[in-house]
């Protein structure tokens, strides 16, 4: 693409902000009803799950448990943890869902989570040796980064990663991040209250199905971890997107442009959209990290259309082609590449 | 013997305070484990609430008995508040939570009614007066229909009566005339009769039966109405003609910022103690005309117990962080919501928006919000 003028830049500015400003005057009862309706039903899944695998003697309830419970750790960690962390639902002033009380399911602290992401991650999307996402990521997913010997097993922990080690690795990096500024007492006990009540509380309740309630709660943690690992894999780091270089003088125009090329939507129906947080509208929800994850489907057509008017590249393809990608790009990148493509902020 | 015995018992109940507390630790943490909620309450409140509206883990709800429109801008709610509401002293207020779309509002309310009605009948009344440019008030006859369900806070305020035995000089303007009221109720219930009451009121006639009809039965209650048009001219000589013996009565007084002020530079101007004054002012007719986002203000920080006055242009961030207290805080533009927290009170700008929040609570970046006037934020 074409490196767009100052008064191309401060147009795009002014046309996402209107698009922004409307739909934010419209928020209401729709939205409000949309996040409490996702917590019963989060609520509702987590008891059954539960339930059902205590009755795991019958071998199908096991498996219905584990998807149950899989379900409502989508639920509340993606739809509700995140959007909710955002502030997104501030403005329902609710006392218990919103972003100075919520805390998730997920093993990350509430508090952490929100510095390394919503600070560390939203204002500084791929941007090397700052976002916080690339920096966890020990992956070397683009060319732009500097090639290690370590690189070379990239493909080999990547699969170990994704599988096991995801959102433990999130919580170990939080800490690490956090740990000079904050108090890191209520983090660990997180975790420790994790362990207990999954590996420990509910298999003992079903005591003589120890290990299969065991077993079960693993299973569920494995599939959440693989979803999530997918899915935020898929929203910053396959071929279509880049990676940037700190730039000073940024202008609010230029940080607009880089957020929608450094992240990636994902097609699907609207039940996947849900399970996933609506993190599949992924450009949307960086330009408007603070929009409703309810309305950011609504707005996503006229993102494209402003996207396609300045020219922009806007990505968007389905989870499987973008799956396929980012095991391309970890692949070719294990390997020492040379960096063809210059950075955007280098063309003119 | 006996003393042995008080000592014994004093002891067990120590103990038991000690181990009442830890089980609330404990069941604090379990109920963290298990649903990362501070109780397992919250963590059922969305399935419960639908079912039993009046019941709420943390707050107290009420049931609204009757909406009475009494003329054209005044409304009376009767409302049944739970178990957990704990009462009221005459002259405080409570703080109802309308969710007008999908908002929930604060908005502060006197009690008009008497502390009989409600040990009789459990009910209190709340007197609504409604603003032509209100964002709530005018919605109330909308958004409001008898057996609907309101969250309120505990009866608050110090706007009580601190003796009932001395003299007495009650000031009341506008809607102050509500905790006035009661407070004057009160008195007369306690056959304190020694009261004189200056309302200052514009064309609303509101009490102004009930009043007249105090005085009537009791003949030590004397009542003045003056006209809130000639606030200018209330001074010195209004209150030595009205009230000669001002020196010796304990004086209360309520009501809106612009009207009080002037009162209580002519009470000053009378070299009355100020320990002999009990005030109570709101704002009132809030408009965004008259303030000024420029002009600063004082913020109060809840948790810290600290008072700090900005200047020009301090967002309370900066407020904050200048007067030795930590808050965490991100990118200071608002995006990343990590300095999210609850206003207790008081009206903020917000920078990003160029919009005024409302004058309860509610939860605001303080990064990119300026106070105005006396905001309290819990921080």
């Amino acid at each position: 693409m074409k490196k767009l003028s100052e008064k191309q830049l401060s147009d795009l500015v002014a046309d996402l902000h209107k698009i922004r400003d409307e739909t934010l005057s419209t928020l209401g009862k729709r939205d409000a009803k949309y996040i409490l309706d996702i917590r019963r039903l989060q609520i509702i899944f987590e008891i059954s799950g539960r339930v059902s695998l205590m009755l795991c003697f019958i071998p199908i309830f096991w498996v219905i448990g584990v998807i149950l419970l899989f379900i409502s750790k989508a639920l509340n960690n993606m739809e509700l943890g995140h959007n909710v962390m955002h502030g997104q639902y501030d403005f329902m002033n609710h006392p218990h869902i919103n972003s100075t009380k919520y805390e998730w399911e997920q093993l990350s602290y509430s508090d952490f989570w929100q510095y390394s992401h919503n600070f560390a991650h939203h204002t500084q999307t791929n941007l090397i040796g700052l976002d916080a996402d690339i920096k966890f990521l020990v992956f070397r997913m683009k060319p732009d980064i500097k090639w290690k010997v370590r690189h070379l097993f990239q493909p080999l922990y990547f699969f170990v990663v994704s599988l096991l080690l995801f959102n433990p690795g999130v919580v170990l990096f939080d800490i690490k991040k956090s740990k000079k500024i904050r108090n890191i007492r209520p983090a660990v006990r997180k975790i420790r209250n994790h362990i207990l009540k999954n590996y420990v509380l509910f298999p003992l309740l079903s005591a003589p199905l120890f290990i299969p309630v065991l077993l079960g709660n693993l299973t569920a943690s494995i599939l959440y971890n693989l979803w999530s690992s997918i899915l935020i894999f898929c929203n910053h780091f396959t071929e279509s997107t880049k990676f940037f270089t700190y730039d000073k003088n940024e202008s609010k125009g230029e940080g607009y442009v880089r957020n929608i090329l450094s992240s990636v939507n994902i097609t699907g129906p609207s039940w996947f959209h849900i399970l996933a947080g609506h993190l599949s509208f992924h450009i949307e929800h960086h330009l408007f990290p603070d929009m409703p994850s309810s309305r950011l489907k609504e707005i996503a057509p006229k993102v494209e259309a402003i996207c396609k008017k300045y020219e922009i590249p806007y990505n968007k393809a389905s989870l499987f082609s973008n799956y396929c990608s980012v095991i391309k790009q970890v692949f070719k990148c294990s390997f020492p590449t040379k960096n063809k493509q210059q950075p955007y902020y280098a063309q003119s | 013997m006996n003393t042995i015995y008080s000592r014994q018992f004093r002891q067990i109940k120590t103990n038991f305070v000690a181990l009442k507390k830890v089980i609330k630790i404990m069941y604090r943490q379990f109920s963290y484990m298990l649903t990362n909620c501070d109780s397992l309450g919250i963590y059922f409140e969305p399935l419960i609430q639908p079912l039993l509206p009046m019941w709420s883990a943390t707050e107290c709800r009420a049931k609204i008995i009757k909406i009475d429109k009494q003329s054209n801008n005044i409304l009376t709610l009767t409302l049944k508040p739970n178990r957990r509401w704990k009462g009221f002293n005459p002259g405080q207020y409570v703080e109802l939570t309308f969710e007008k779309n999908g908002k929930r509002t604060c908005r502060s309310y006197y009690i008009a009614s008497t502390t009989s009605q409600f040990e009789t009948n459990s009910t209190i009344d709340l007197i609504i007066q409604v603003q032509p440019t209100g964002q709530i008030s005018t919605w109330l006859e909308t958004g409001l229909r008898e057996g609907q369900v309101l969250s309120l806070s505990q009866a608050k305020g110090d706007f009580i009566l601190q003796n009932l035995e001395p003299p007495t000089l009650l000031i009341a303007s506008n809607i102050g005339i509500i905790a006035v009221q009661s407070l004057l109720y009160q008195l007369v219930k306690n056959k304190s009769c020694n009261i004189v009451l200056l309302y200052l009121n514009d064309d609303s006639d509101l009490f102004i039966d009930r009043l007249q009809g105090i005085e009537q039965c009791y003949s030590g209650v004397k009542i003045e109405l003056i006209d809130t048009a000639r606030i200018d001219s209330f001074s010195k000589t209004t209150v030595e003609t009205l009230c000669p013996d001002y020196q010796k009565r304990k004086i209360y007084l309520c009501g809106p910022i612009n009207h009080i002020k002037p009162v209580q530079m002519v009470l000053k101007q009378l070299s009355v103690g100020s320990n002999n004054i009990h005030l109570e002012h709101f704002y009132y007719d809030f408009n965004t005309t008259l303030i000024n986002k420029n002009k600063g203000g004082t913020v109060y920080f809840k948790n810290h117990e600290k008072k700090a006055s900005s200047k020009k242009e301090d967002t309370i961030l900066s407020l904050a962080r200048r007067n030795g207290i930590k808050p965490k805080y991100g990118c200071c533009m608002g995006d990343c919501k990590l300095c999210t927290c609850q206003k207790e009170s008081g009206i903020v700008y917000n920078i990003k928006t160029g919009k005024y929040s409302g004058a309860g609570q509610e939860l605001i970046n303080i990064c990119i919000t300026r106070p105005v006037g006396d905001v309290s934020v819990k921080l």
